[in-house]
């Protein structure tokens, strides 16, 4: 949040020099440009240049192979009667709306519990973190099909119960939830931010809640959430957008066609497909490009809402 | 006026630099192969692999670079999951490999959209030694030639003849059996602790039992479903009377879903019957040492010669249209000898099927594996008995209709949808995409 500030000040000193700068700052305006110019260039070449191709495409059936061919808004009329589109849509949305807040409760309660002092703490952290760095991983996409086969890990636990289990990965009602979970399990990228944001909240506010005798309970809902809530939003964005695109673990768990019977075709592996599988490129970015719409309205969405939740400190 | 200082001046020269390095990545990237400085042509032969079928193809690269100086042919294997996506990928480049690996299902979706060259348009290829019913496999409606077999197979059944024995059960006659018969097989082997089969669900299967009911699976123009509905809502019943007799229950059935076959329950002699197709014995034989034997599709009545079985191309050779000409002529000499010459012929063995040419065949066979050997006696003997002209290559959206039987026979296998619901499902699916 500091460095929030130095920024407004930063603007703020700007705006009051605009209208008089000197020689010196002109040339240090221009360096200015000169040193942002492989990023401006980056933007161009690399971002903007082909969104906006893909833009144009999403209206023009193009078979990849022949040059594309006008077709007005034909591919996203289909989109609205296309079933496996449909499916996609309710695979993708139960994916983000389950796992996004596990995730983020989960990563808050860890780093909170590592906030608290902990021997050993640098070692906890970096097992908790490990598997955000490898969980959009092929291999670990590979060891989930085997822990939750027929015969795997899941059901050797449950068999010591005297639990007879099924195979997770194969079964149309269960596929997604283990999906779901390998998701909340990388859950250590949001948990160090968090923890970075806990280390920023001042200490004398629990020792002033300490002396009014405020129970642990209440000084976590009353000082630490409401600190934290800035954080918690800026995690919140990150991992919305993220889940949004899944597609590896998807890719590589359903074999790359949403098996078992379209349960695991998330909105990405269905775009590939399309373009990819079916030489419908216009299709497929007409896709991408209602994705791009999903996304930023969700996000302004939660900005909209973060009036009402998110408390900034100055 | 503006005077740059020491600092300004190397901050922009330092971007300036960049950005041209940003840039010039364009240029440095070229194309593959093209003619080498000392004369030699240089191609690029892709195709979709297994460790098998791999050691065989740069085998016959080696053997062809030997003989032809100067043609140079560079081979690349890629798995089949990624195969399709990466040679789209190429194409739209315009830098697809010189010689490309085909599937009879992608034949027209690259042909029709001007990505291969008509094999009959150049010098270099001999068809001569080839039935003419055999080129067609590869030929559009109007006669241009995309694709040359590289070998002729048949879906079939397999059966581990070990297992057979383990379990006390009889092999049944293929050339005699019915479905019921292979009903009671498979209920034999469950009956002992084993699987009895797999499904097999899909196109391939299909097709036989369409034949065995008079129908045709696409219609003449390939618009449409060449057939009735109740026809296919009595083949998705013979799935559920399988699974009633020893069939592969639906978890099996989701979970072996695009593993490859030398590491299926079948490979690991779990499955006493398994669907696949004929050349796929070999890489079988490569992982289990058991005694495997192919079966002939069961009929209605008994007779071999009602079994609605087919030759299809099993794997072609195509080569871009994108490529030039002295390419093109250098890829036309490599597939003629990948077609014609012994020597690859009996490094390839039967691993893309039986090739076409007969009398080139027969040259290389004395050196066969027993296993070989099996494979090209069962599809050679399998000819008398053939009473279904084999199927031109599969229409444009075709590529998606055993992705519909996939989803939809799992559903049924799972018991969440009936067979009506399936029936109509797998229809107006297929009609949709052929449409």
């Amino acid at each position: 949040m500091s460095a929030l500030n130095e920024l407004s000040q930063l603007k703020l000193r700007d705006g009051s020099t605009r209208s008089r700068l000197s020689h010196r700052q002109k040339s240090e305006e221009r360096a200015g440009y000169a040193f942002m110019t492989p990023w401006i260039l980056g933007l161009i070449v690399i971002t903007a240049g082909p969104m906006l191709a893909s833009l144009y495409l999403s209206f023009t059936d193009y078979s990849f192979l022949e040059s594309p061919s006008w077709v007005g808004l034909d591919n996203y009329v289909r989109l609205l009667e296309d079933n496996r589109f449909h499916q996609a849509l309710r695979v993708t949305f139960e994916y983000v709306i389950i796992s996004v807040p596990l995730q983020l409760i989960i990563a808050l309660l860890v780093a909170m519990a590592l906030d608290s002092g902990l021997r050993g703490m640098g070692l906890y952290r970096s097992a908790f973190y490990l598997p955000s760095l490898i969980g959009g991983s092929v291999a670990i996409a590979i060891l989930w099909r085997q822990v939750f086969g027929a015969n795997g890990l899941v059901n050797q636990v449950l068999d010591w119960f005297g639990i007879e289990g099924m195979s997770w990965i194969a079964h149309p009602d269960t596929a997604l939830g283990t999906l779901i979970i390998l998701n909340v399990w990388t859950f250590g990228a949001p948990m160090i931010i968090f923890l970075a944001g806990l280390r920023q909240v001042p200490t004398m506010y629990y020792e002033a809640a300490a002396v009014d005798g405020a129970s642990r309970l209440r000084r976590v809902w009353h000082i630490t959430i409401p600190i934290l809530t800035p954080i918690i939003f800026f995690n919140l964005i990150l991992q919305l957008i993220g889940a949004f695109q899944a597609f590896t673990q998807a890719f590589i768990i359903s074999g790359g066609d949403g098996s078992p019977s379209d349960s695991t075709l998330f909105y990405t592996l269905y775009l590939y497909m399309q373009g990819f599988g079916n030489f419908d490129m216009g299709y497929a970015t007409a896709m991408a490009w209602v994705l791009v719409v999903i996304i930023g309205g969700f996000t302004a969405l939660n900005f909209v809402a973060s009036k009402y939740w998110v408390f900034y400190d100055d | 006026m503006y005077t740059p200082t020491r600092r300004t001046l190397m901050a922009t020269g330092g971007a300036a630099a960049l950005g041209g390095a940003l840039t010039a990545c364009n240029g440095g990237l070229g194309g593959f192969g093209g003619g080498g400085d000392d004369g030699t042509t240089t191609i690029l032969y892709g195709w979709w692999g297994s460790p098998e079928k791999d050691e065989a193809l740069f085998a016959a690269i080696d053997a062809f670079n030997a003989a032809n100086p100067d043609i140079v042919v560079e081979g690349e294997s890629t798995p089949w999951e990624g195969y399709w996506d990466k040679l789209a990928t190429m194409s739209a480049g315009g830098d697809a490999p010189d010689v490309i690996h085909m599937s009879e299902r992608y034949i027209l979706e690259y042909g029709e959209r001007d990505a291969l060259l008509d094999l009959h348009s150049g010098d270099g290829l001999d068809l001569s030694s080839l039935d003419e019913t055999v080129v067609a496999l590869g030929e559009s409606g109007d006669s241009a030639l995309y694709a040359v077999p590289a070998g002729l197979n048949t879906f079939v059944l397999a059966a581990n003849i070990g297992l057979f024995e383990e379990a006390g059960v009889e092999v049944p006659d293929d050339t005699t059996w019915t479905w019921d018969d292979y009903y009671a097989a498979s209920q034999a082997i469950a009956d002992a602790g084993f699987v009895g089969s797999n499904y097999g669900s899909g196109i391939e299967s299909l097709r036989p039992w369409l034949h065995q009911h008079g129908e045709t699976m696409y219609t003449e123009d390939g618009t449409a479903a060449g057939f009735d509905e109740a026809t296919l809502s009595s083949y998705l019943e013979h799935l559920l009377t399988l699974r009633e007799h020893g069939g592969q229950t639906a978890d099996q059935v989701s979970e072996g879903a695009g593993m490859p076959i030398e590491s299926s329950p079948f490979a690991n002699g779990q499955v006493g019957m398994t669907w696949m197709y004929s050349n796929q014995l070999g890489e079988i034989a490569a992982v289990d040492d058991s005694d495997m034997k192919l079966m002939r599709v069961p009929s209605q009545t008994g007779q071999a010669s009602e079994a609605g079985m087919y030759y299809k191309g099993s794997e072609f050779y195509s080569i871009s249209a994108h490529s030039d000409e002295d390419q093109q002529a250098a890829a036309m000499r490599f597939v003629d000898f990948m077609v014609n010459d012994p020597e690859a012929l009996e490094l390839a063995g039967m691993i893309m099927g039986v090739p076409p040419n007969t009398d080139a065949v027969e040259q290389a066979s004395s050196d066969l594996g027993e296993m070989d050997q099996h494979v090209l006696d069962f599809v050679t003997d399998l000819a008398d008995d053939l009473t279904v002209e084999s199927p031109g290559p599969s229409p444009i959206g075709s590529g998606n209709i055993q992705g519909i039987f996939d989803r939809e026979t799992l559903e049924l296998l799972y018991d969440r949808i009936t067979v009506e619901e399936a029936t109509s499902n797998i229809f107006s699916s297929i009609n949709s995409e052929l449409g």
